[in-house]
């Protein structure tokens, strides 16, 4: 039997999303073990320890330091993929209007069906542009903070040394926020959206609707 | 947004569309339990000073590349007012009851067969520059510190000692061996920050002599490292073209750490 299946996913996409999760836990757990060695911002890191998040500074240095380059590549990778399919196209955000629609439904306070757009709803290309942006945002204040001397305009940039080391801070909570709803999304928006991530092919055969 | 472009469709069997999926499935599985086993293996490999061997092979490599693209004139902002008083993160090697008068200052290389020993006042006697700047720990706090002391290239062309002959050229030993009065702290300093217009041997902090606690009666202050490589009441300066051995280097720090 025949069915309409989308090609939603091109395949060098898959791979930077697919390296990008390994990597983007690798940057977080060593990034923690830095942190802690000063006092940290906002939250207490006692219980931390127990999970093997406490304070190593030598051995988070030495795998964050590393690892950073590899994110830049991939996400580097990633933004020139953007740029030269086209696909930078699906990021365009939605007006707020929309925006709120996707958020309203989603939260089933809205019951109309959401309009159509090619491949992500509203919510979902502007959330991909922020995470996009964040990446940015977290290389340049990783930058910042790795060599304030060498590169003291970028410093300068972001407000200083402790500025660029809370602004960096502060992107990887919004990093771990987005991967919290990303997931939640992810499993509500069931296992043909999943899978089109991991085949690139999402089988059309009823409506769904991909909010990941 | 009716101008985006729409995504390609297809007509595809359900067999050959299943068959397609179990097997980006199987890579998907398969790419992960690589990726799974590389982190086992770099996370159990052999350690080298604290660390995978690996991840400091590769360390290596970035401070290679920093160190030859290495800005002699990238300053650190200058800062006002200093903060006092100054934090005290450190005394590994660090005597009480110092007797400045005897206290010596050892200088040497390959090259000399005879050492130099400067006490405090020769030191005094070398133009005394002033620098500001934020002083930045490498566990991730930083203040304001404001320092006056000799500068190296001072100190090298005085004592003549710090250069050798290679190919009949005056150059530059590649680095310096900083080591403190009892020797249980030392640092390597490579010759670019250690020239860098920032890098002082102090002797006053805050417009006043060193406090004990500070590395009294002489340390080294660089804008240009983690506040590691600023060793305390350093007593010997050995110009060398190996590297040179580095207290935090063995606990698990790269050796070059450059800001």
């Amino acid at each position: 039997m025949n069915v309409k299946v989308v090609r939603k996913h091109p395949v060098s996409l898959r791979w930077n999303h697919w390296i990008n999760f390994p990597l983007m836990c690798i940057m977080i757990w060593s990034g923690l073990m830095i942190s802690w060695s000063s006092e940290a911002y906002f939250i207490k890191a006692d219980w931390l320890e127990k999970l093997g998040l406490g304070s190593r500074l030598g051995i988070g240095l030495s795998w964050h330091l590393n690892f950073a380059f590899l994110f830049l590549i991939n996400g580097v990778v990633y933004t020139l993929f953007l740029l030269i399919s086209g696909h930078w196209r699906y990021l365009t955000p939605g007006t707020i209007g929309e925006m709120t629609q996707v958020v309203l439904h989603d939260l089933k306070i809205r019951k109309q069906p959401l309009p159509e757009r090619p491949k992500y709803n509203a919510a979902q290309s502007a959330t991909y542009l922020a995470v996009l942006l964040m990446g940015i945002g977290i290389v340049l204040t990783g930058f910042a903070i790795y060599k304030p001397v060498q590169f003291n305009w970028l410093t300068a940039l972001c407000g200083g040394y402790q500025a660029a080391r809370l602004e960096h801070f502060l992107i990887m909570i919004l990093f771990v926020g987005f991967f919290v709803i990303h997931i939640l999304q992810v499993i509500r928006a069931g296992w043909p959206n999943f899978q089109s991530m991991i085949s690139g092919l999402e089988r059309k055969e009823e409506i769904h609707r991909e909010k990941s | 947004m009716s101008d985006l472009p729409k995504l390609e469709e297809t007509q595809m069997d359900e067999k050959i569309l299943t068959k397609r999926s179990r097997r980006s499935l199987l890579l998907a599985a398969l790419s992960g339990g690589i990726g799974i086993a590389m982190f086992e293996w770099l996370n159990n490999m052999a350690w080298d000073r604290e660390i995978p061997w690996l991840l400091r092979r590769s360390l290596a490599l970035t401070d290679a590349g920093f160190k030859a693209t290495f800005r002699k004139n990238a300053l650190a902002p200058h800062v006002t007012p200093p903060a006092n008083p100054i934090r005290i993160n450190g005394d590994i090697g660090l005597l009480e009851n110092i007797d400045v008068d005897k206290y010596r200052v050892e200088i040497s290389s390959p090259a000399h067969a005879q050492t130099q020993s400067l006490s405090i006042e020769d030191i005094k006697q070398l133009p005394a520059r002033e620098i500001s700047f934020l002083f930045k720990c490498i566990e991730g706090w930083s203040q304001n510190v404001q320092c006056k002391g000799a500068h190296f290239s001072d100190l090298i062309s005085k004592t003549g000692i710090g250069r050798h002959f290679q190919d009949g050229k005056e150059v530059h030993y590649k680095y310096a061996s900083l080591k403190s009065l009892n020797g249980e702290y030392y640092v390597s300093m490579d010759m670019d920050s250690l020239l860098h217009p920032q890098t002082l041997l102090v002797y006053e902090m805050s417009q006043a002599p060193l406090l004990a606690e500070n590395g009294y009666p002489l340390r080294l202050m660089t804008a240009v490292k983690y506040g590691v490589k600023s060793i305390k009441q350093v007593a010997s300066i050995e110009f060398t073209n190996d590297v040179p051995k580095d207290y935090w280097a063995e606990n698990g720090y790269s050796d070059f750490i450059g800001l």
